[in-house]
This record gives structure tokens, sequence and C-alpha cells, in this order.
């Protein structure tokens, strides 16, 4: 009854839709205002990083010669730095190289961390405590040092830069699904899919999985934080994607340091703009977390 | 209690021996070697020659296998982690000389961050919803977020224009000159610790806000009690034990940020030497100085484990 009535309320055509999404951004907006204004740092993030060339202000690489270590003002928002490359365009060109990192990376950890926390939870056996024992002793490693030693030993590329993060987080998110799987698969609708013909595979996949796609969804959106942050950290460390790509991180490290007592706002920019992008992923993993996980509120 | 301990104990072997396994194969299995940047460093003419020759010094022609087993012999039998490649120092005692700066970092840190965060997260659950809880929260967020690099450069750029601060080059360690070091590590711990008081302070809140709702405390406020009391007697003690779990935590993630806040105020510690032995294909050393780090990982969260009893007597090992 409901449905209907839902449905006849609906039938006023494309611009009700509209209307009617922009009243439930609004209300959402009122509801969750942290969420809200994560939803914008992280929607701000990525418009920077899509449309970089169109909204900086200058080639991010072009050196102007009459304008070395300027001070902000008007013609350079953000001043420049010591090649005279425009820091604006670099920050806004760097949310290119963060995102893919933090989107690539994030998306290999799940993926793998899924697979194995998913079967071998479900699996269970000796092949779990085998599997558990490794991501006990991975965890003991600090992820930074871990990727450290995996991109010094790559040779820093996107890729290998990609492939260190993801790798970094799979204990991690394994340990997430499998808690949430070994919640799950003891309830009614397993035993229920079982006795009526389900594959084990199908069981995982098309039973368990969609249940536990919310703790899922919500440290995907922490993780691109913390993916966010360890790609600014090997770049900070010179190890991260090679220059001249403009980094956030290698803008702060190397020469740069030698520059900054005499123009510190090259140490101020790309600091911000790492702080605004974890902190948007961040409060949208908190948001999430509010929002379908009650139990988790806060901590 | 003991059995616990020993149970605990031969647990941790197995992982701290996966851990060096895992370190060893990963530094082989990857592309290059310390022979190789050794040979480049030298510039010399013939490369390839150079480059055999090494191998055959540093033994890395041997197959892997062999490689291993010789370096596990070694560490089990006579505790020797073998010798740099670069400094021709046993990795022992590159450790131990680099040791106390990072624990003093690393200590200084959690000291810093409990002392900041516990208090600060108690007053914030006594206001809920209030500007007093409101400040604390904003603070804890953007803690998490900054990354500790950018901080530790403010601290080193910012003094240093606002007050022509430049800190004293070179490590003075704390039994010469104590005032002297403490002034050296304040800044680096803090740097380090940013991220520890944030999420400190974040959970001591959400816990406290839990605890404070129990029935025990409102008997505790009605027996006519202080609010010292009751806040750090009976609310606080119990409150503790998610605190101190992701305290323990921590650890692996202050010692792998020790690498960057050591480089950037230039202290000599274990994070300063892992990084210069990584850049360099330092096997023996990087090895040493994993499986140390991992040593300590596991001995803090036995620790940790173990304090739950002392904050919970109800909580029995065995």
């Amino acid at each position: 009854m409901g449905l209907l009535l839902e449905q006849k309320r609906d039938s006023g055509g494309v611009l009700d839709l509209g209307r009617r999404s922009v009243e439930e951004l609004r209300r959402f907006t009122v509801k969750r205002p942290v969420g809200a204004f994560a939803l914008a740092l992280v929607l701000m993030l990525v418009f920077l990083a899509v449309f970089a060339p169109v909204v900086s202000p200058y080639d991010p690489l072009v050196q102007h010669s009459d304008a070395v270590m300027e001070a902000p003002d008007t013609h350079f928002l953000f001043g420049t730095d010591y090649f005279g490359r425009d820091i604006l365009s670099r920050v806004i060109y760097g949310a290119r190289i963060s995102l893919t990192v933090g989107i690539a990376s994030v998306a290999l950890g799940l993926a793998a961390g899924v697979l194995i926390g998913l079967v071998t939870a479900y699996v269970g056996g000796a092949t779990d405590i085998l599997v558990q024992r490794l991501m006990d002793a991975a965890l003991a490693f600090p992820g930074l040092i871990f990727a450290l030693a995996i991109v010094t030993a790559l040779g820093p590329r996107l890729i290998t830069v990609i492939l260190a993060i993801g790798f970094t987080a799979i204990p991690r998110n394994n340990r997430v699904v499998r808690g949430s799987v070994l919640a799950e698969k003891n309830n009614l609708y397993v035993t229920a899919a079982g006795a009526s013909g389900c594959s084990q595979w199908r069981i995982m996949w098309r039973h368990i999985l969609p249940n536990v796609a919310a703790p899922i969804i919500i440290i995907g959106a922490t993780e691109l934080g913390a993916a966010i942050l360890l790609e600014a950290s090997l770049s900070f460390l010179g190890v991260g994607v090679p220059p001249p790509s403009p980094s956030w991180g290698s803008m702060l490290s190397g020469e740069y340091r030698t520059y900054m007592l005499a123009a510190p706002w090259m140490a101020f920019f790309p600091g911000v703009a790492i702080s605004l992008a974890v902190l948007g992923w961040n409060l949208l993993g908190d948001a999430l977390r509010d929002a379908w996980d009650p139990r988790l509120r806060g901590s | 209690m003991r059995t616990y301990l020993i149970q605990r104990i031969t647990l941790a072997i197995p992982t701290v021996l996966l851990v060096a396994t895992v370190t060893f194969v990963l530094m082989h299995i990857l592309p290059g070697d310390a022979a190789l940047v050794k040979a480049a460093s030298t510039g010399a003419q013939d490369q390839q020659t150079l480059y055999n020759a090494y191998r055959h010094d540093m033994g890395l022609d041997r197959p892997g296998y062999v490689q291993f087993g010789d370096w596990m012999w070694r560490l089990l039998r006579f505790g020797d982690f073998g010798r740099s490649y670069g400094t021709q120092d046993a990795v022992t005692h590159q450790i131990i000389t680099h040791l106390p700066v990072t624990l003093e970092l690393a200590l200084g840190s959690i000291l810093l961050g409990l002392a900041v965060a516990i208090p600060w997260g108690v007053i914030a659950a006594t206001r809920r919803d209030r500007a007093g809880d409101y400040v604390p929260r904003i603070i804890s967020v953007l803690l998490l977020s900054v990354p500790n690099f950018w901080i530790a450069t403010l601290f080193v750029v910012l003094p240093a224009i606002w007050f022509r601060y430049m800190p004293a080059p070179g490590y003075v360690s704390f039994f010469d000159h104590p005032a002297v070091n403490v002034q050296e590590f304040f800044l680096p711990c803090l740097a380090l610790g940013s991220r520890l008081i944030g999420a400190t302070l974040r959970m001591t809140r959400s816990s406290m806000l839990e605890v404070l709702q129990q029935d025990y405390v409102r008997t505790a406020w009605a027996k006519g009690l202080r609010a010292r009391t009751v806040l750090s007697r009976h609310a606080l003690k119990n409150a503790l034990i998610p605190v101190v779990s992701l305290v323990g935590g921590q650890i692996a993630f202050l010692l792998g940020g020790s690498v960057i806040v050591e480089s950037v105020f230039g202290l000599p510690g274990l994070g300063n030497l892992t990084l210069q032995a990584i850049y360099q294909r330092d096997y023996p050393q990087i090895q040493g100085d994993i499986l140390l780090i991992a040593l300590i990982v596991v001995a803090v969260n036995l620790v940790t484990d173990l304090s739950y009893g002392w904050l919970d007597p109800r909580i029995r090992y065995g």
C-alpha cells in the first residue's frame, strides 16, 4: 500500500524528480552536516582531478622564469616554487596522482582482502589457520616500511606505488571482511541456501557477500584516506611517483626543503591539500558507518 | 596466568619466524641487489666484473635457500644478524646504537599522547554535544587527517621564521644532557604522536560516554562522591580497555612513522637506519631491523593483552 502511494506521487515526471532530489539533498545536509561536508570535499577532489586542465590557471610544469619563488598574489594565488612553477596548478594536478593511486590501490587491496577473507572465513579449517598466521605476521610490519621496501626494489613508478600501497592494506581488509563473514555465516539464510542446493561458491558470492557489503564500503572510504596519506608519505621520502609529476608529498620534500624558509608558502599549500583530501575520505567513512552500522558509532 | 603467558609466547614464535621468512623472501625475489648498488656507486668502467666480485663477497651468488638457511641458522644459534653490507658493522651493533633514539621517540609520543588525549577525552565526554565536546572532536578528526611529515615540516619551518629558532644539530643523549635532550625530542615526539593523540582522544570520549551511562556510575554519583572520584576511579578505569587496546595497536604505526620524523629532524634512530638500508638494498640490516620491529610489535601486543587483567580484574587468563 505504502509503495503504491509512493509511486503515485512520483508520477510528476522529470521536473518533479529533480525537485525531489534537491529536497532530499537538503534534508541530508540538515540531518548529517558532517557527511554532507565530507561528500562536498570528496566531490571537489574528484572534480579537480578530472577537470585539472580546465580549472588550473597554468600548466603545472611550465617554469615562469620571471617569477621564481614569488609570494602568493593575484597572478599566482598560491605563489610559485623555486623553478617558477605555479603552486596552485601543481596542487590541482596533484589531485590526479593522489586520487589515481588512492582508488587503484584501494580497489586492489579490497579485492584481495575480500577474496581471502571471504573464502578462508567461510571454508575454515587448516587453510584458515595458516592464512590467519600469515596475516598476523603481516600486521606486525609497519605499512610504511613495507611499502617503502617494495617501491625501492621495483623502482618508483605509478604502478609500483599502487601495488605497494594496495598490498599493505590486504591484512587490514582481510580482518574486517573475515570478522563480518564469521558473524554472517551461521545465519539461517546460509543454511537455507545450502539446503536448496546452492554451491559453496554461490553461497559465498551471492548470499554472504551482499550481506557484508556495508562494512566493505565503509572501510573502502577510510582506506582511501589511508592510501592517500601513504602515497604522500612515499613521495615525501622520495620513492613515490617520480618527478616532474606534481605529487603532493614530493612538493614538500627534497630540494624544496632548502627553500622553505625563504618561501614558506611552498611548505603550506600541498600540506593543506593532503590534509583536506584525507579528511574528506575519513569523514565520509565515519558518516557511512554512522548511517549503516549504528553499533560502531563513534568508535 | 603462567600457562597463558607460555601459550602466548609460544604462539608468538611462529609469527616472528614468519615475519623473518617473509622479509627474506621479499628482499630476495625483488630485482636488483646490494652488489648492484655498490658496484654502481663506484662508477667503475667494468661494472659486470665488479658486480660479480661483490656478489661473491656478500654471498649473494649462493642459491636462495642456502642464504636463507645460513641466515636463519646464525640467527637462531648465535643470535647473529650478520654484517651490514654498507657499513661492514655488525647489524646488532648498528641496531643497539640506533634503537635508543627511536624508543625515546616512540615512548615520548605515547606519553605525550596519553597525557593530552585522556584528560581531554574525559572532559569532552562530560560535556556531550556542547562546545567543550565539539572542539576536541574536531581537533581529533583533524589530527587523524594531517600527515605527520607535514606537521614535522611545519615544526621545523615555523619556529625558524617566527623566532629565528633552529634546533641544535646532532643528537644528545638523555643521560648526558637531560634538558637538551628533552628540548630536542619534544617537537619530534609531538609530530609523531599527533595521530595517536587524535585517535586516543576520540576513543577515550566514546568509551567514557558508554561507561557514564552505566548503573554503577549513577550509584557512585548517588553516593555523593566527588566528581573527580566518580570520573577517574569509577568511570575512567573501566573506560580504559579500548583505549589501551588502541594505543597498543598503534605501535607499528609509530615505529613506521619514526622513519619520516627521524629523517625530517635528522635524528639517528632505527627509522633512519632502516631508510638508508632500504635505499642501499642492505639485506642483513633491513632484515635485522624489520625482525626487531616485529618483535617489539608482538611484545607490545602481549603487554597490552596482559594489562586488561589489571584494568578489569574480572578478566582471567588461562
